[in-house]
């Protein structure tokens, strides 16, 4: 576990470090380490907003995101964040099919303030280009440490 | 096709896929970081928690810096004392080489501003005093905590107008724990002072305020309350300002403010500047306060 300051980054989690996202590659067994995979063998990846972005939202006051079936596009927006000190969309770390939305946030915005990590997820996708496209972020604890460091210098 | 102005002030970070705003081009200060004696229901101090607050050193390092980075223009704001003005006049030697030396459009918060802040804020040169004029005396009382009667705000713009100050009047739609009250009288009010401009605001409820679970008032009101708006000020620029319900509501409210003609909207809602452009209005973005001039 990456920890700068108050911000803790799960080890398992892939970053994409301009929008603060976490990207997590779903278990196709409990506990198992193979992934779940499509026919296609793309894995099912899961999405979220890391703790420092969330704190940089403020209180989550509305969630908006494309329905279960979209396809999308690394980079497209797939939704848009609404909060008391942020407005912004969600834009795709990755590219492929949007396979579920986590309705309980769009009910609760602010399980993304209470739990980033866990209940406050957004979308989950098959990732279609995960091979080529996971090099653009960052995973590792040294990696991730180093880009938080930065990302809070920057802010002072 | 007349023009849209779609205005991103540096109150929050705000991108959509129609609109986003360079950084730190208009920048939000407040004078008394996250104080104020009045602790209104409806804020309680958070909307100055969205503001750069002045912690150390002076206004003018902090906009001298500011402006070595690019910003273009700042808001003075802060929270109020216990007579609801907020406590400028010590900085006014700062705001002045801000304006003069830096060349930033300056704008400000005065809260009731007194004769001598009235005529320092002429000095200045501010390009335009923001204010919220409440036009009940039950609501001043009972949600800004100000012994005060609706004259003080009148008062206030009077003597603002009378040293040359560029009035620009906000309106807050259902500040009455989301009941319209004195919104139409604060509209009479307003009319009488030749404004710069007209910003209309709404309720927005604030996490962890008294207010945070009071209901806005219904969208037809807002919609009826633009038009009276309009109608009263036919020559006056009328804006959408940044405080409104988000999500849905949000959308809706803009799709009114559109309809009834108004000249600006800040912080539009996803869709709204294609929803414009549909209509027959040209976009035009500004990333400051509404209707501030460079």
């Amino acid at each position: 576990m990456a920890t700068v300051e108050r911000y803790r980054f799960p080890p398992d989690l892939w970053y994409e470090s301009r929008e603060h996202l976490w990207v997590r590659v779903e278990r196709g067994d409990a506990g198992g380490a193979a992934p779940d995979v499509g026919r296609d063998g793309a894995p099912t990846v899961t999405i979220g907003i890391d703790e420092m972005g969330q704190e940089a939202l403020g209180e989550v006051v509305y969630v908006d995101l494309l329905g279960a079936g979209a396809a999308v596009r690394r980079g497209a927006a797939l939704g848009s964040l609404e909060a008391e000190k942020m407005v912004r969309p969600v834009l795709a770390p990755v590219s492929g099919t949007l396979l579920d939305v986590n309705d309980a946030l769009l009910a609760a915005p602010r399980l993304l303030n209470s739990d980033p990590y866990g209940a406050g997820w957004l979308v989950r996708i098959r990732a279609s280009r995960w091979e080529a496209e996971r090099a653009d972020l960052l995973h590792g604890d040294e990696a991730v440490a180093a880009w938080a460091r930065r990302e809070l210098e920057a802010e002072r | 096709m007349s023009v849209l102005h779609f205005y991103a002030p540096g109150l929050k970070r705000y991108r959509t896929s129609e609109y986003a705003p360079g950084p730190e081009r208009f920048v939000s200060i407040s004078v008394t970081g996250a104080s104020c004696a009045l602790a209104c229901e409806h804020c309680d101090g958070r909307v100055l928690e969205g503001m750069r607050p002045l912690a150390r050193g002076s206004l003018w390092d902090l906009c001298a810096g500011l402006a070595a980075r690019g910003a273009r223009g700042v808001l003075i704001s802060g929270g109020c004392d216990r007579h609801g003005r907020v406590p400028l006049l010590r900085h006014v030697p700062d705001m002045i080489r801000v304006r003069r030396e830096l060349g930033l459009a300056v704008r400000v918060h005065p809260g009731l501003a007194d004769e001598a802040t009235a005529a320092a804020l002429a000095e200045v040169g501010v390009d335009g005093a923001m204010l919220d004029v409440i036009g009940a005396e039950a609501t001043i009382r009972d949600v800004y905590h100000l012994d005060v009667g609706v004259d003080a705000y009148e008062d206030a713009l009077a003597r603002l107008d009378r040293h040359g100050v560029p009035l620009v009047p906000h309106i807050v739609l259902g500040l009455h724990w989301g009941r319209l009250l004195g919104e139409r009288r604060a509209l009479e009010i307003v009319a009488r002072h030749r404004p710069k401009l007209l910003v209309l605001v709404v309720l927005t409820p604030l996490y962890a305020t008294p207010m945070a679970a009071v209901p806005p008032p219904p969208v037809d009101e807002i919609g009826e309350f633009f038009a009276d708006a309009r109608r009263a000020l036919p020559d006056t620029p009328i804006s959408l300002g940044c405080a409104r319900p988000l999500g849905p509501m949000k959308k809706d409210i803009d799709r009114l403010a559109v309809d009834a003609g108004l000249s600006g909207i800040a912080y539009p809602a996803e869709g709204i500047v294609a929803y414009a452009e549909a209509r027959g209005r040209q976009p035009a973005f500004h990333d400051a306060c509404c209707g501030v001039n460079w």
